[in-house]
């Protein structure tokens, strides 16, 4: 526990030191948004078991939702993000209740055909917010912009510093954490276990599967939203492209598979070698012909870890501190 | 991507004579491009139990094959075809030896994860090599007659669209005859059925999936040869097949060659008739919300053959 506090009081002081540079807030910012993302999919995956790719549709909506209301309604972003937040877990809980019986590859079929036909509705799907002669549309492929204020907390914007971002994207990851590590130590964490372990016995030793799969997949979506807005407000730019693309969703749960599936630091992990790894490469490397390269080496070294270390990385720190300490 | 997966049927010119009829044999046509590129799906699910989560980018990667060959070879696109098909099935193979082979008997998800990795590989490597531009295969040798628009009595339709039909089902009958007939084939059904059991038959069953994967590839890189014909070619254009492949082996039935072919014509009609009388942009997602619809229904599909889990 001592070693985690000084990791949460080291990691407070080193976005204030790196307050001048853009670029490193930048790639902070990024490893927080993606462990957060994988640890919203970790819940899925990795503690009940379910083989889900829908969270960046969840994430889209966590977007699309505060953003649609800051537009449309002028509703405060923050707010927008606890809207969005329970909307994007309703729709998850939904989803999922037809589909609790689907067995794996299936489910991940069904979230994947989600998934991808939430990205085309919505770049077809646009509001003319003005009508007339020019009718003026926003949403659809073109995306959407965030509405434009001066720097502040409550509007949730800052256009010359990125310090504020770190912080709360940090302050989000570790809320993040507790709440998961408080999760997985209770009943209901325990039940969310169960139903990975066998399902069937889950069942027969009495819990109601159905409902703790939705409540899985609802805390997922939650948080899945809650990244969504935060990504809403720091490019201030929503677009179905590039923000629910598969592509990034299988980056997200390929570097928590790396970093170790159903542990709590598996998530963080993973993101921790895998953002600035992608981020050198990107820019040693240059153009988009090589902005893949990152996902190549990544491919390449979860094939030789599914080979050799199916448990994920953190099992492997872990025994390797383990023996270290005995030694 | 639906703009670009409008590109697969931009070319739906419909006739004032019998616009219900062309809009059917459009869907029929498209059907057999996705019976295509479900084919390799289907085999290496059935014999291997083995979901191909890279399919989609093998596809790509035939494509991509054909092109180059063509171009650089200066032959005939049609030949160029043939190249894929038959340089794909040492990939096959190798990708078997290396990758697949050790992790035929992990669970479901490492299983998942490594057909995922290998696919974001294929697709990253491909924009490394070719870039990220859409390429079209050039009109020279037989893409000259391929290409244009003919005109069959009312109907309307290019000739390079209309051959995957006929391919497919061509390799569904050859493929029902290589597995009823051969020896290979019984083999590799038995494989298929229990492996267990035909391992103590005596059949070898990692040859078995070795052969299945490299014959699986070159299905794809057919394909994938045969949509470049008339298809741009784009790194990320595996994602349209996978999805439509899946859909197609599940609608039909896991393992079952006759169903997915029937799958991939119903998901092609079903396209072609939703384009034509609701949104064309919205075609996508119709029949991705009648897949999902399917899966809580009737997960095992038409024809289901086998336990699949």
């Amino acid at each position: 526990m001592l070693g985690v506090y000084a990791a949460v009081i080291l990691t407070s002081i080193v976005p204030f030191m790196l307050r001048d540079s853009p670029f490193f807030l930048d790639v902070m910012i990024k490893i927080a948004l993606y462990a957060f993302l994988g640890m919203a999919w970790n819940i899925t995956a990795g503690y009940t078991g379910l083989i889900a790719f829908h969270h960046v549709a969840l994430f889209g909506i966590g977007a699309y939702t505060s953003t649609l209301l800051q537009v449309l309604y002028g509703v405060n972003p923050w707010i927008g993000m606890l809207l969005g937040a329970f909307l994007s877990a309703s729709i998850a809980a939904a989803f999922i209740y037809p589909a609790v019986k689907l067995k794996g590859l299936f489910l991940a079929l069904a979230t994947l055909a989600f998934a991808t036909g939430l990205q085309v509705f919505l770049m077809n799907w646009s509001i003319v917010i003005e009508t007339g002669a020019y009718p003026k549309y926003i949403g659809g492929a073109v995306g959407m912009f965030v509405p434009l204020t001066a720097d502040s907390l409550v509007d949730f914007q800052w256009h010359y510093t990125k310090l504020p971002y770190c912080y709360i994207m940090l302050g989000l990851l570790f809320l993040q954490l507790l709440f998961v590590r408080k999760l997985m130590r209770s009943k209901i964490g325990y039940f969310l276990l169960s139903i990975r372990e066998d399902e069937v016995a889950a069942a027969h030793a009495g819990i109601d599967v159905v409902k703790y799969k939705l409540v899985s997949m609802a805390i997922a979506g939650f948080f899945s939203a809650i990244a969504g807005t935060f990504m809403a407000q720091y490019i201030l730019f929503v677009e179905p492209q590039s923000t629910m693309s598969l592509n990034f969703m299988f980056e997200v749960s390929l570097l928590t598979i790396m970093g170790g599936l159903g542990t709590l630091a598996g998530p963080l992990l993973g993101s921790l070698i895998y953002i600035p790894v992608s981020t050198v490469l990107r820019v040693l490397l240059g153009g988009t012909r090589f902005s893949g390269v990152a996902l190549i080496i990544l491919g390449v070294a979860l094939i030789v870890m599914t080979i050799a270390l199916p448990t994920g990385l953190y099992a492997q720190v872990t025994k390797i501190i383990h023996k270290w300490r005995i030694g | 991507m639906s703009s670009r997966s409008n590109q697969l049927t931009r070319n739906l010119e419909m006739t004032m004579e019998a616009p219900l009829l062309q809009i059917l044999l459009n869907g029929l046509l498209i059907g057999g491009i996705y019976a295509m590129a479900s084919i390799g799906v289907t085999l290496i699910w059935g014999v291997m139990n083995f979901i191909n989560f890279a399919s989609g980018q093998t596809v790509m990667f035939g494509m991509y094959v054909t092109l180059v060959t063509t171009t650089a070879l200066g032959i005939d696109p049609l030949i160029g075809v043939i190249a894929s098909t038959i340089l794909l099935f040492p990939l096959g193979l190798l990708i078997e030896k290396s990758v697949i082979s050790p992790i035929i008997s992990s669970p479901r998800l490492h299983q998942l994860v490594v057909s995922l990795a290998l696919g974001l590989m294929i697709e990253n490597a491909a924009l490394m090599l070719w870039g990220g531009e859409i390429m079209v295969m050039p009109k020279v040798g037989s893409m000259e007659y391929l290409s244009q628009v003919l005109d069959v009595g009312p109907l309307r339709m290019t000739p390079a669209k209309a051959l995957p039909l006929p391919a497919a089902i061509l390799l569904t009958i050859a493929l029902h005859y290589f597995l009823t007939r051969t020896r290979t084939g019984l083999g590799i059904r038995a494989v298929a059925q229990n492996s267990y059991a035909a391992n103590l038959m005596g059949i070898d069953i990692n040859r078995a999936y070795f052969l299945t994967w490299g014959v699986g590839l070159s299905f794809m890189g057919l394909a994938g040869g045969l949509l470049m014909l008339f298809q741009p070619v784009y790194p990320a254009v595996g994602w349209e097949f996978i999805l439509i492949s899946f859909m197609a082996v599940t609608m039909g039935g896991a393992g079952s060659y006759l169903g997915s072919l029937v799958g991939a014509e119903l998901i092609g009609v079903i396209e072609s008739l939703s384009g034509f009388f609701l949104i064309p942009a919205i075609r996508q997602v119709i029949y991705l919300t009648i897949f999902i619809l399917v899966l809580f229904v009737r997960p095992q599909g038409l024809f289901p053959t086998k336990e699949v889990g």
